[in-house]
């Protein structure tokens, strides 16, 4: 049976379109699961002997990684501007390089967590380590969905054109892209800054 | 049709009536709280009927008011359209509004009385188990019948060894949870002496319905001897008298989950050095006797099933002879 | 002027009559209409299996020390009966009413998102199913609805029965967002020409507040239950004592899920009422803004107040003032809507059809759920009466009384729309007084219980607590609105097939889903209508005094 989506409206002229507005509402419910995790893990803090993130985590160590997924929220930035243009090398260059950049903090989160667990560091340990794999591995899920997404449009761009503007795949993907990142700077303020140097 | 309309309003009446009818039918707690705090909470639970009570009766009444006065008639045209008055909407969230207001008030003063602790009042800890309550007097350990001193604050401390459970007596006072890893607070100052039921309020797993308590407010030297009594550890003489069933108190490993000073300490389940001077066992779930007990120790699960106190394949006279020494423990 | 649609002679009932109505077709379907009807049968399953139930409760608490139901069955049907009719029966309905109605009151042609929206129902009846093969896996859940941990780590729930429940309703609350997504861009993008926000039917105003309140509170159940998955499953500690977590915090997170829930569920059914309360009284509703404003601020108090479940948890007596405050607080715009509803009906010419009997129940029996809620928002009343059956009686009389008796007006009213044809009214009366009267006999006791001192959620109770009669009275209550349910059930099998044609507008409404034909064809409208007042179809039909004339008049 045929459907009659998208029928004109003329209730008004919209800023954001109904993709790029399901894709806000849908990060904005997104951002409730992290923040739920995150407000568990601020109260559990100080509650825990050892492993505790002071002794464990390093702030500098995933300075660098970190830095290399922010950085990707400006490639994929700068994807969109050569998509606009039409300049469709450029955009799958820029696209890539976000994909590695994501690929690059993925590593470095998994070779601490490897570390960890070389510690004998886990889920099980306690409270503060539970927190930590969940807060991480809910935002690890995130990238490794957002680098798919991304491999997929690089894998359709070689095919054919892609479309351009605010409705845009690749602007939806950047609109989920950037949350993830945004969401990483609470993390990293929240488990590696605040606990590493704040808290006791 | 006008038979109709007024088997219409005999339903209505019917419904009506179900209130008044309801609350004939039943003794009324609220109005005989029985210590300083049950009594502030009984106050408050009138004042706050009251007002929704009338308030009720002042929107119900006019919503059958609109019913009778407003029945539209066959054919008649569609009244004059009404969109709002902003004056009048503002008033009916204002009254609204002025009543909390003051219901908050008397909260605020009622919630300071209830929760005011004397510095002579008397430390009691309760821990919660599955599914049954272990009290912790200075100097002894009771389980599921709680003894208080009349006229004197109680001041207890709520823990749990296991999930959440609550602390309920409905004549005493309010309830409060006990939940794992954390210490609750909650007073009561008992005023009359008896005795009052109270069960476990949050559920806490299979047998939640059966974790039941009862308080005995005593006169203050009734308290004070039986406190001593409940330090005392068990005599000689009984031991002596019960050879045999301590024998198979041992060879059914008892002792592995409950105590009774000198001769186990178990943890797990209730303490049972002074078992004899209690009314009930399974908390609640079987008056204390020598029969219910002995048929309690040969099948738990007969009368609390999923209760953590397992079958035991005794004779009847074993059973009898365990349950013998047991009630002797006062 | 208003331009009304009428559908194409000849395409009328193309949509969810006869032509097509092979089973394939519905499961392929991406038609709001058929999805919206499918969600509602759905919903009407599990509401006649939590009914059941329920049945089964009562008939283990008739009296004293029965053993019809041993503990551990008895514990597992309270939790699904609880969690059945909250996600899978009264979720069901109402967001399945409300993707039937929305996008036709609307001018809409379908929403935003068809395909989103078939995931969701798809997604929604899965989780369902899932839920009830716990059944076949060793047993259900049966740690009540709202699951306190740490009962429901590995020590104390072994089975899996857990891991369905938490499951399950990660699933079902994904599917709830996406609807939510789907229905707020559907109103931001797809309203008719003329269809300001100002001119949104009521009922459309309260899906979008329900649907931010979905989108923010169900991630927030979604991530405690990934935690309590981990702590089952990684053997993680977030609600165990032992490794340093904190119990309390499930009561937390649960709440600042489950208050927003309760209004997720009581503003839909404020939105029905609001639609039928005037249809039925010939009047326009009362103060228009002021509803609208009433639920919107409803919508955020919503999240200030979910501590008010956990005054007995040993909070700090400021936090219990401050919820205490707030909850009194949400009671205003609450209360407020009342009175809106009395006003619409006073000086009104009252057409007392089913819809609006449900109605008037509603309102009366919504109003006992309100005031004993306040009273529960009374710190040291609620001390003494919470997780009681006083507490029963409250949900209660908000859930069924509010919710359900909403539905049911729902249903009767919208019931012409979806399948052409009338409901019998005698059967809708019968229906109506006696489930009110059932209901009451049910509820109102309970309180009485509470108050005595009657824990809710035990197998059985003591026969020296003299508490067997009621609780017969009550038993007895809940048979009589069974036997509601079931002239219901029939009712509505006898009107699909031998109901009188309804035409477009039976009820003689203005809103625009009457506005075409009955079913509605599969494209909604002919032309989109152009609207130009709150009220598109009594312009059409009284040009002399067009409502837009009045549009500032609150």
């Amino acid at each position: 049976m045929a459907s009659y989506a998208a029928a004109p409206s003329s209730a008004g002229t919209h800023a954001i379109g109904p993709r790029r507005l399901g894709v806000l509402l849908f990060v904005a419910s997104e951002s409730m699961v992290f923040l739920s995790v995150i407000s568990l893990y601020s109260v559990g803090q100080g509650r825990v002997d050892h492993p505790n993130p002071q002794e464990t985590l390093s702030a500098a160590r995933m300075i660098p990684f970190s830095v290399a997924l922010w950085l990707s929220s400006g490639t994929i930035a700068l994807c969109a501007r050569r998509l606009a243009r039409g300049r469709y090398g450029g955009m799958r260059l820029w696209l890539l390089a976000t994909v590695i950049l994501g690929a690059v903090f993925l590593g470095g989160e998994l070779s601490e967590w490897l570390e960890l667990f070389g510690e004998r560091v886990t889920a099980a340990s306690n409270v503060w380590a539970t927190t930590f794999f969940t807060l991480t591995g809910i935002h690890g899920l995130h990238v490794i969905i957002g680098l798919l997404m991304m491999l997929a449009l690089l894998g359709v761009s070689l095919r054919r054109p892609l479309a351009h503007g605010g409705e845009s795949g690749l602007e939806l993907i950047s609109i989920y892209w950037h949350f993830v990142d945004g969401m990483w700077v609470l993390i990293y303020g929240v488990v590696y800054f605040w606990s590493a140097f704040m808290a006791r | 049709m006008r038979r109709r309309r007024l088997a219409g309003f005999a339903a209505a009446l019917v419904v009506l009536a179900c209130w008044p009818a309801a609350a004939l039918a039943a003794p009324f707690w609220p109005v005989s709280g029985q210590t300083l705090q049950a009594r502030s909470i009984s106050w408050l639970f009138w004042l706050v009927m009251a007002i929704a009570g009338l308030f009720l009766l002042v929107v119900l009444g006019t919503l059958l008011y609109v019913i009778v006065a407003f029945r539209g008639r066959e054919g008649q045209p569609d009244p004059r359209p009404v969109y709002g008055h902003l004056r009048l909407e503002m008033w009916w969230a204002g009254i609204p509004f002025a009543i909390l207001v003051a219901v908050f008030i008397f909260t605020v003063r009622e919630v300071g009385v209830e929760t005011a602790i004397a510095p002579d009042a008397l430390p009691i800890t309760l821990i919660g188990h599955q599914w049954w309550w272990e009290f912790q007097y200075p100097g002894a350990v009771s389980a599921n019948e709680l003894h208080v001193p009349v006229g004197r604050q109680v001041r207890l401390q709520l823990l749990s060894a296991d999930v959440v459970h609550n602390f309920w007596v409905p004549e005493l006072a309010g309830k409060e949870q006990m939940v794992p890893g954390q210490t609750n607070l909650w007073t009561f100052t008992p005023e009359q002496p008896g005795r009052y039921d109270g069960a476990c309020a949050e559920y806490c797993g299979t047998q939640h319905g059966w974790m039941r308590l009862t308080v005995f407010a005593d006169a203050p030297a009734d308290f004070d001897r039986w406190l001593a009594g409940q330090g005392q550890p068990v005599s000689q003489q009984v031991l002596s008298q019960h050879q045999d069933a301590l024998r198979l108190y041992t060879a059914n490993a008892c002792g592995a989950c409950h105590a009774i000073s000198g001769v186990s300490n178990g943890k797990a389940a209730p303490d049972l050095t002074h078992l004899g001077s209690r009314s009930t066992i399974g908390a609640g779930v079987l008056q204390n006797t020598p029969d219910n007990l002995a048929a309690w120790i040969q099948d738990a699960q007969q009368f609390k099933p999923g209760s953590y106190m397992p079958k035991f394949r005794l004779s009847d006279a074993d059973a009898r002879q365990l349950a013998a020494f047991l009630e002797d423990l006062r | 002027m208003a331009s009304v649609a009428r559908p194409l002679p000849g395409y009328a009932g193309v949509g969810v009559g006869p032509p097509g109505a092979g089973l394939l077709t519905w499961v392929s379907t991406v038609d709001h209409k058929r999805i919206g009807i499918m969600y509602v049968a759905t919903g009407l399953v599990f509401f006649a299996v939590g009914g059941i139930e329920s049945l089964l409760m009562r008939s283990q608490l008739a009296q004293p020390d029965a053993q019809v139901l041993s503990p551990q069955v008895y514990n597992q049907v309270f939790t699904l009966h609880g969690v059945t009719m909250i996600f899978f029966a009264v979720m069901p309905l109402l967001f399945g009413l409300a993707n039937y109605l929305l996008p036709l009151m609307i001018g809409a042609r379908d929403v935003a998102f068809p395909r989103l929206n078939a995931f969701s129902y798809w997604i929604l009846a899965a989780s369902g199913l899932f839920l009830y093969y716990s059944l076949l896996s060793g047993g259900a859940p049966d740690v009540g609805w709202y699951a306190y941990a740490p009962l429901t780590e590995h020590p104390f729930s072994p089975t899996n029965a857990v891991d369905f429940y938490a499951l399950a309703l990660i699933l079902s609350g994904a599917g709830t967002v996406a609807t939510s997504i789907n229905f707020v861009v559907t109103v931001v993008h797809h309203r008719a020409p003329g269809m300001s926000y100002n001119r949104l039917p009521v009922f459309v105003w309260m899906m979008l507040v329900t649907s931010a309140l979905s989108l923010l509170a169900l991630p927030t159940l979604t991530a405690s239950l990934i935690m309590l998955l981990v702590d089952r499953l990684l053997s993680g500690h977030f609600y165990d004592p032992l490794g340093g977590g904190l119990p309390i915090m499930w009561q937390h997170l649960f709440w600042i899920f489950g208050h927003p829930e309760v209004y997720i569920l009581a503003l839909p059914a404020f939105g029905f009422i609001s639609e039928i309360v005037p249809v039925f009284s010939r009047k326009p509703i009362f103060g228009y803004s002021f509803v609208v404003a009433s639920g919107i601020a409803i919508g955020f108090l919503s999240f200030g107040v979910w501590a008010h479940h956990m005054f007995a948890s040993g909070m700090p007596i400021i936090a219990d003032m401050a919820f205490s405050a707030s909850t009194m607080a949400i009671a205003i715009p609450t209360g407020v809507k009342i009175f809106t509803w009395l006003a619409t009906a006073y000086g009104g010419a009252i057409r007392f059809r089913t819809p609006m009997l449900f109605a008037l129940g509603f309102i009366a029996m919504f109003l006992i759920g309100g005031l004993s809620g306040v009273t529960l928002a009374v710190v040291p009343i609620d001390w003494q009466v919470n997780g009681s059956y006083y507490l029963v009686a409250h949900l209660h009389y908000v859930a069924v009384g509010g919710v359900a008796f909403a539905i049911f007006a729902a249903w009767y009213y919208w019931f012409p729309k979806m399948s052409g044809r009338m409901m019998s009214e005698r059967w809708g009366k019968a229906h109506f007084w006696l489930f009110l009267i059932g209901f009451n006999l049910t509820f109102l006791p309970m309180h009485l219980l509470g108050i005595e001192g009657m824990p809710r959620r035990v197998y059985t109770y003591p026969a020296f607590e003299g508490w067997g009669d009621l609780n017969l009275l009550i038993t007895i209550g809940a048979f009589i609105m069974g036997l509601a349910v079931v002239v219901f059930v029939g009712n509505v099998l006898w009107s699909l097939r031998f109901g009188r044609p309804a035409g477009d507008n039976p009820w003689e409404a203005w809103t625009l889903e009457w506005a075409t034909s009955s079913p509605p064809p599969s494209y909604n409208f002919a032309s989109i209508p152009t609207v130009t007042s709150r009220r598109p179809l009594w312009d059409v039909a009284h040009p002399e005094a067009p409502d837009w004339e009045h549009e500032r008049e609150l």
